[in-house]
């Protein structure tokens, strides 16, 4: 079967069953780990990664039926929403402030171990929330959930050259940052 | 990968997340979106919409447009109770041979054909655009037309159903559903004794559809189903269709597995297999041991047994087939009647470069993988070593062992890299085998003994669930300190009956409906055994509840678990302080009736900022706090709990609910507050400036009665603060 047809065959498969709520768990614990990971990885609060995990996936059901596409490319569907979701929440929450609060919550509570780690948790937080809110997607995508640069390309809907050089764009700022 | 990107991976190596979501988010959320799911309007059921998302699938559009004519014609089915259609319907979904020839005419005035032969319990003829499919329960052959190819596999059947054809799923899908947007009428004057005939008239948003279905008087079967497109369709898009169906049973010749012609036969296409051997510690075979599989998801799960040389093989489904093959999955091996070894290894996606945080033993040669599934794994080589136990005595809450206890290890979380247990650590979300491998009974003693275990490494969380007739099933976690080599875990049961009713009100006697609750006891929440919502009447009743001193009712009514789409709900939403009501037991008594009130949140505080100079401070983030987990980030965002004082260091926040430790806290670096009255760039050089004060948090103390407060607050710069201390 040639490629094509095998991907709206699985495509298929999804798209047929999809409100069907079995199938829909099915789908939801599969995939669950990977959004909740990337909204922590965005968001570095816990707190806010599950209340955003939680609209992700009700954006989901609310678009279920717009769906097309193999299971791949579900799963990039879900991290374009929950890019969209974490942008939105970004926006909304003004996202240094009450991020950085939310984050000084998390590592106020790991205050006992107070390790290298935590620094540079918070080092990192503080250099990732200084980019774009692009750059901070493709960062997290590429060193958190170990994307690919085209399935990086296909989640942002752009070309695999656009991302390479955005990445390095990204990179180098953060370097700057991490130097500083 | 460039040197950039090393030093930042190496910079990330090493940093900790807090990636543990609470222990229940996952169930809980799970439970939400089933909710939500039911609430959506069937829309995306609707005919009109699968006729418009179809056909902007290139390939599926002539396979489902056939569908859609039934599926339209379907959906009407119980509309106004006409019960002539709802006997046509039922008749349907009792078929048990179907053949549909399906044309469909296009706007530029070709005209596609379909065919299908589906006959029960597995055998299938499909001749859908450029591909024939035969399938007969054991064999299926693909006929590429364009190509002219032909190729044998193994029969999709045993995975991809017959009764989960399309053509069936649509039936049922349809079956009972009713669409307001849909007239259907019996035309009396073109029916005769043998044929009835309907008309159908459908309308949604700009899609407008009109036909005909001509169903047999007799069985009440349609025979012939006519659909036209009033509205503006796209070019490539049919502009009209009809399916003609037939009942009679199908002949075997139907499908028969012949190549036309003049096709090139392909080589048979091949089924993935995963295979290997056991091998006990000295490298000799292992003959006889049960050897399992459970992939992540859970959706296969299968075991066999290893031959004389410790061989094993495990055929996976056909490529295509809708239940692949999810990484990672896990492999176990053991002998029977020998508890203390177990062999293992868990096949990871090569190109995951999270390290699990131990070693995986066991080796694999070969692995053909498509991303994340698994197409075949061969050279697997796994090896004995010492296994861990579990045990322990599941009793009743006055001790007395409960015997015939289901037990079953449900999930296993090793730390990983960074010392955190999470269920991604390792990726295996599925712990207990096919059938009922890996679950165990407790004895007359109440004993129960899981053996074989995985030791893994570190600490390692441990879900065990156990449930019991006439008891509340139990989820219970530990975590073990090193690698699992013995652990004893006695479980308690409560025994389930008490009913618990009651209604949910506010203290102004508003019923609050559509609110989530559950049973508590000692601070565990029974979540999946005892859960609810109020209803229109702000009523609930709680079944099977632990029978307990301790058994506690609570309304969680902090969170707003009204999706933000539903905006007007979402926004409308009306917080509470949780409640939570004990309930007074008395032996004997199953049946309690509870009232919940919750408290509207109506105290007012005014608070003043000064600093140590007396000068106000305008524009000063002030939020409310309560103990923890009170009053959620998102009530605080909705409600305007949290705000800038004004410019004369002033500000008013109101509809503050009375919790535990309420407090108002300030904090002059932060730059943005939800709702912010500041735009950024001001925000920013705002909290420069007051970055110099400390952070402080005030108790409001709370007089019954009292709703009005006001507070004045001299701010500390951390100096001062410094010098005071």
């Amino acid at each position: 079967m040639d490629n094509e047809s095998k991907a709206s065959n699985d495509g298929q498969m999804i798209t047929e069953t999809l409100s069907d709520p079995a199938v829909f768990v099915k789908l939801y614990r599969r995939h669950y780990d990977a959004v909740f990971r990337y909204c922590i990885h965005r968001l570095f609060d816990r707190q806010t990664a599950e209340d955003i995990t939680g609209e992700v996936f009700l954006r989901v059901v609310e678009n279920l039926g717009r769906f097309r596409g193999n299971e791949r490319q579900f799963r990039n569907w879900l991290y374009k929403i929950a890019t969209n979701a974490v942008n939105d929440h970004l926006r909304r929450a003004g996202r240094r402030s009450s991020l950085l609060k939310g984050a000084y919550r998390q590592i106020d509570s790991q205050v006992t171990d107070c390790d290298e780690s935590t620094e540079k948790l918070i080092l990192l937080r503080e250099a990732v929330f200084s980019l774009k809110p692009r750059y901070q997607t493709i960062i997290t995508l590429r060193f958190f959930e170990n994307l690919k640069l085209t399935e990086i390309a296909e989640v942002l809907g752009s070309s695999d050259g656009t991302i390479r050089s955005q990445l390095a764009r990204a990179l180098a700022k953060l370097r700057k940052k991490l130097k500083d | 990968m460039n040197d950039n990107e090393k030093e930042f991976e190496n910079f990330v190596r090493g940093i900790k997340f807090d990636d543990n979501p609470e222990y229940n988010h996952r169930d809980k959320l799970e439970q939400d979106l089933l909710a939500a799911l039911a609430k959506q309007p069937r829309q995306k059921d609707s005919p009109l919409i699968i006729w418009r998302t179809i056909m902007k699938s290139h390939i599926a559009k002539f396979a489902a447009a056939a569908v859609i004519v039934i599926a339209v014609l379907i959906g009407i089915s119980t509309f106004n109770g006409t019960t002539a259609w709802a006997e046509v319907m039922k008749a349907l979904g009792e078929v048990e041979n179907i053949y549909i020839v399906s044309t469909m005419t296009m706007t530029d005035g070709t005209k596609v054909q379909s065919k299908w032969w589906l006959r029960k319990p597995n055998c299938l003829y499909e001749d859908v655009y450029n591909r024939i499919v035969i399938d007969n329960g054991q064999e299926r052959l693909t006929i590429d037309k364009e190509n002219r190819t032909a190729q044998f596999s193994d029969s999709f059947m045993p995975y991809n159903r017959l009764e989960e054809h399309y053509m069936f799923e649509s039936i049922n899908r349809f079956r009972g559903e009713s669409s307001e947007e849909v007239e259907f009428v019996k035309l009396d004057d073109e029916s005769d004794e043998t044929t009835l005939v309907f008309r159908m008239h459908c309308k949604h948003s700009t899609t407008e559809l009109k036909g005909k279905a001509w169903v047999d008087a007799l069985t009440m079967l349609p025979r012939k189903i006519h659909v036209e497109l009033v509205s503006e369709t796209h070019n490539d898009n049919p502009k009209s269709g009809e399916i003609t169906c037939n009942y009679e049973p199908i002949a075997d010749d139907v499908f028969a597995m012949v190549i036309p012609e003049g096709f090139t036969e392909l080589p048979r296409k091949q089924r993935g297999v995963m295979s290997g051997r056991v091998l006990d510690e000295h490298e000799q075979p292992v003959a006889s041991a049960i050897v399992y599989v459970t992939d992540r998801a859970g959706q296969f799960s299968e075991q066999t047994i290893t031959d004389k040389s410790g061989h094993f093989t495990f055929k996976l489904p056909p490529e295509g087939v809708g239940a692949p093959l999810w990484l990672p999955v896990l492999l176990r091996a053991f002998v029977e009647d020998d508890p203390d070894r177990v062999a293992w290894t868990i096949i990871r996606q090569p190109d995951n470069k999270r390290e699990p945080g131990g070693k995986i033993p066991g080796e694999v040669a070969y692995i053909d993988n498509d991303g994340s599934i698994l197409k075949s794994a061969n050279g697997i080589t796994l090896r004995m070593e010492p296994a861990g136990t579990i045990a322990g005595q599941v009793t009743d809450v006055d001790g007395a062992p409960i015997p015939n206890v289901k037990v079953k290890l449900l999930r296993c979380e090793p730390a990983d890299k960074f010392g955190n247990s999470s269920p991604t650590s390792i990726g295996v979300l599925r712990w207990d085998g096919p059938g009922e491998l890996g679950i165990v009974r407790t004895d007359e003693n109440g004993r129960y003994e899981l053996n074989n275990l995985l030791q893994l490494w570190k600490r390692t969380k441990v879900v065990i669930h156990a449930e019991a007739e006439g008891f509340v099933s139990d989820t219970t976690s530990f975590r073990t300190k090193g690698p699992i080599e013995y652990e004893e875990l006695d479980l308690q049961l409560y025994r389930a009956g008490i009913t618990v009713s009651g209604v949910l009100v506010d203290n102004y006697g508003q019923l609050l409906v559509e609110r989530e609750v559950y049973v508590r006891v000692n601070g565990k929440v029974y979540y999946k055994a005892c859960r609810t919502k109020t209803d229109e009447r702000g009523r609930f009743r709680l079944v099977g509840c632990p029978i307990t001193h301790d058994l506690q009712v609570k309304a969680e009514l902090s969170h707003n678990h009204w999706p933000p789409h539903e905006r007007e709900r979402y926004m409308s939403y009306r917080y509470y302080p949780d409640v939570i009501v004990g309930i007074d037991y008395e032996a004997g008594k199953m049946k309690y009736e509870v009232e919940l009130v919750a408290e509207r949140p109506e105290i007012i505080i005014e608070a003043e900022l000064k600093n140590t100079a007396g000068e106000p401070l305008p524009y000063f983030p002030v939020e409310v706090r309560g103990a923890p987990g009170s009053i959620s980030s998102q009530w605080r965002a909705d409600k305007k709990l949290e705000q800038r004082t004004d410019k004369n260091g002033y500000c008013k926040l109101t509809e503050v609910p009375k919790v535990e430790d309420l407090g108002l806290v300030m904090s002059g670096s932060r730059d943005r507050v939800w709702n912010d009255t500041l735009s950024s760039e001001e925000g920013k050089k705002i909290s420069k400036e007051y970055r110099k004060y400390k952070w402080t948090k005030v108790p409001v103390e709370l007089v019954p009665g009292r709703k009005e407060y006001k507070i004045e607050v001299t701010i500390l710069t951390n100096e001062e603060y410094e010098r005071e201390k």
